[in-house]
């Protein structure tokens, strides 16, 4: 008798539990389902599907509008959300910079070009989900690695000094608070 | 807002988060990148996690080197090199190095200010620091170094602290770059010159001193102080050329009440006394003549000694016990015949008991070797 593979606990449960769906409609009317354990991951998404009462029953009716993120944004938090929905605790690291390795899977993920990447931060500190958050941060900070001041003024799209300086010169006319 | 965001348009939850996974180089690069960025970077002071320092000066050059082990993708080494008036830094990779360079800058302070801003960011303790300048020749200059450093008025973080030097004045402004809160080792090495009392009396007096845990002092000279400066030790380790001769005479000088005093029979004293003391082992690289013991314990006993070696036999005051020294050509034995039990071809072993403690004193002797140790009797 062949001994069948073992099933992953995840596909188990989704299968027996049939699980609370909920949807999410983006700042650019694009709707998005759901489940449960993965909305759980966004405090933000959370706190207000707890404050609004949604329940298994009228979830689905009462989609949730999203208006700072985009689709787009929306797509990969959802993807995310759902990857990593059954995910244990992430263990402590004595020493991040050097112990943690970005898995495969999200690496692929989040190659996308800086611009998209600074919008996904925005997106995610705004739905407030921690691990993406770091993991989006993992990648921007892995950019800085063995490059020079002036490549990473680039790659981060800084302006110069002296772009700097005519900005601050433009604004010192309006009256605020003096830098 | 710009349509095209930038980093510096991440909210600060990202950018600390984004700095906290930056190594150091990242840092010290994201550093010069912008005046904003380098304020955020002073604010945040991102933990850069080093697990080892050390630092070599000479007279052109000075290397800094970080996170020091095998992986040279872990180690970072930073050298601050002389060059006229200028100051030339350079960062060394395996696959050579980068350089930059500072004019009108003094390679001395272009370190102290860059060390500074890097110490004041490292939160977790630093394991391991060493400070170690490879000939006398540079003595001025590790010296000029410490004053530096010392002037920024702020402690190192450091467990263990090794420094090897020829110059014993060195020694107290080391310890006084750190931080004696943290401070458990401290590991000493002195070439070509004698401690003296007088320079053991600085650095005993040093809170740096007096709350670590153990001591590792190698002297290629003599050394000369009481036994008692080091009885707050756990784990005690000197190594020295002609100790005893100094020390012994001192020890006289200290105690005229104890009529036979010795350095072995000292720490014996300091060993019942002391609850800290747990281990104390002496090296000498060459044994005090017979002149020397007769004058701290006064003529040989007669009766015992013979043509090769000599004996003498020490009180312990209110102990049953005595000590027997004896001496032959090569090594100097005391505390009476050594366990046979223990003791092997090369090395002699004793038991002493401590009176009132359920502990005991091992006391192994090689030819030129002396280690104390205090175990459970069992």
């Amino acid at each position: 008798m062949s001994v069948e593979p073992e099933v992953p606990i995840v596909q188990v449960e989704e299968v027996r539990e049939n699980p609370v769906l909920y949807k999410i409609i983006s700042s650019d009317n694009h709707v998005f389902t759901i489940s449960e354990h993965a909305v759980k991951l966004s405090k933000t998404l959370w706190d207000l599907i707890t404050n609004l009462g949604l329940t298994a029953e009228n979830a689905l009716d009462n989609p949730i509008p999203v208006e700072n993120v985009n689709g787009k944004n929306m797509e990969t938090i959802v993807q995310f959300c759902e990857r990593h929905k059954y995910d244990e605790e992430e263990p402590e690291y004595t020493n991040y910079i050097r112990e943690f390795v970005l898995p495969e899977w999200d690496r692929q993920l989040l190659s996308i070009d800086n611009e998209e990447l600074f919008q996904l931060i925005l997106a995610t500190n705004y739905l407030d989900i921690q691990k993406l958050m770091d993991y989006c941060c993992r990648v921007i900070g892995d950019m800085a690695k063995d490059k020079t001041p002036e490549e990473l003024r680039i790659i981060y799209g800084i302006p110069t000094d002296a772009e700097d300086d005519a900005l601050e010169r433009s604004a010192s006319d309006s009256p605020g608070p003096s830098g | 807002m710009a349509s095209e965001p930038s980093l510096l348009q991440m909210p600060d939850v990202a950018l600390k988060e984004i700095a906290k996974k930056c190594d150091y180089q990242s840092i010290q690069t994201l550093r010069k990148v912008c005046r904003n960025l380098r304020n955020f970077i002073e604010n945040v002071k991102p933990d850069y996690q080093f697990t080892n320092i050390s630092i070599t000066p000479n007279s052109y050059s000075l290397d800094l080197t970080l996170n020091e082990s095998d992986d040279e993708g872990k180690e970072i080494t930073i050298r601050y090199r002389k060059h006229g008036l200028n100051c030339y830094v350079s960062l060394i990779k395996p696959n050579g190095k980068n350089s930059e360079r500072l004019l009108n800058a003094d390679f001395g302070d272009c370190f102290c200010r860059d060390f500074a801003i890097t110490m004041s960011s490292q939160k977790s303790i630093v394991q391991q620091f060493t400070l170690c300048h490879l000939s006398d020749l540079y003595v001025k200059y590790a010296l000029d170094l410490l004053r530096k450093l010392k002037s920024g008025n702020w402690l190192l973080k450091v467990r263990s602290a090794y420094l090897y030097t020829d110059e014993k004045s060195m020694i107290a402004d080391f310890l006084q770059i750190l931080d004696p809160n943290y401070l458990e080792t401290i590991k000493i090495s002195i070439r070509r010159t004698a401690m003296t009392s007088t320079n053991m009396n600085r650095i005993c007096e040093l809170e740096q001193f007096k709350k670590a845990k153990e001591l590792e002092l190698f002297v290629s000279g003599s050394i000369s102080c009481p036994v008692e400066y080091f009885s707050h030790f756990e784990k005690v380790r000197v190594y020295c050329g002609t100790v005893t001769e100094e020390m012994l005479i001192s020890l006289k000088q200290v105690c005229p009440d104890v009529q036979m005093s010795g350095i072995l029979k000292n720490v014996f004293q300091v060993f019942i006394t002391s609850s800290n003391l747990s281990s104390f082992s002496i090296q000498l690289s060459r044994y005090c003549d017979r002149n020397l013991i007769s004058s701290c314990f006064g003529p040989p006993d007669e009766q015992l000694s013979s043509q090769y070696t000599e004996k003498w036999i020490l009180m312990i005051p209110g102990s049953e016990n005595v000590i027997l020294v004896q001496r032959n050509p090569s090594h100097v034995n005391c505390f009476g015949a050594p366990d046979e039990q223990l003791s092997s071809q090369y090395t002699d072993k004793w038991v002493l008991m401590i009176p009132g403690s359920k502990d005991v004193i091992v006391v192994e002797m090689e030819p030129s070797h002396v280690k104390f140790e205090r175990k459970n009797k069992n």
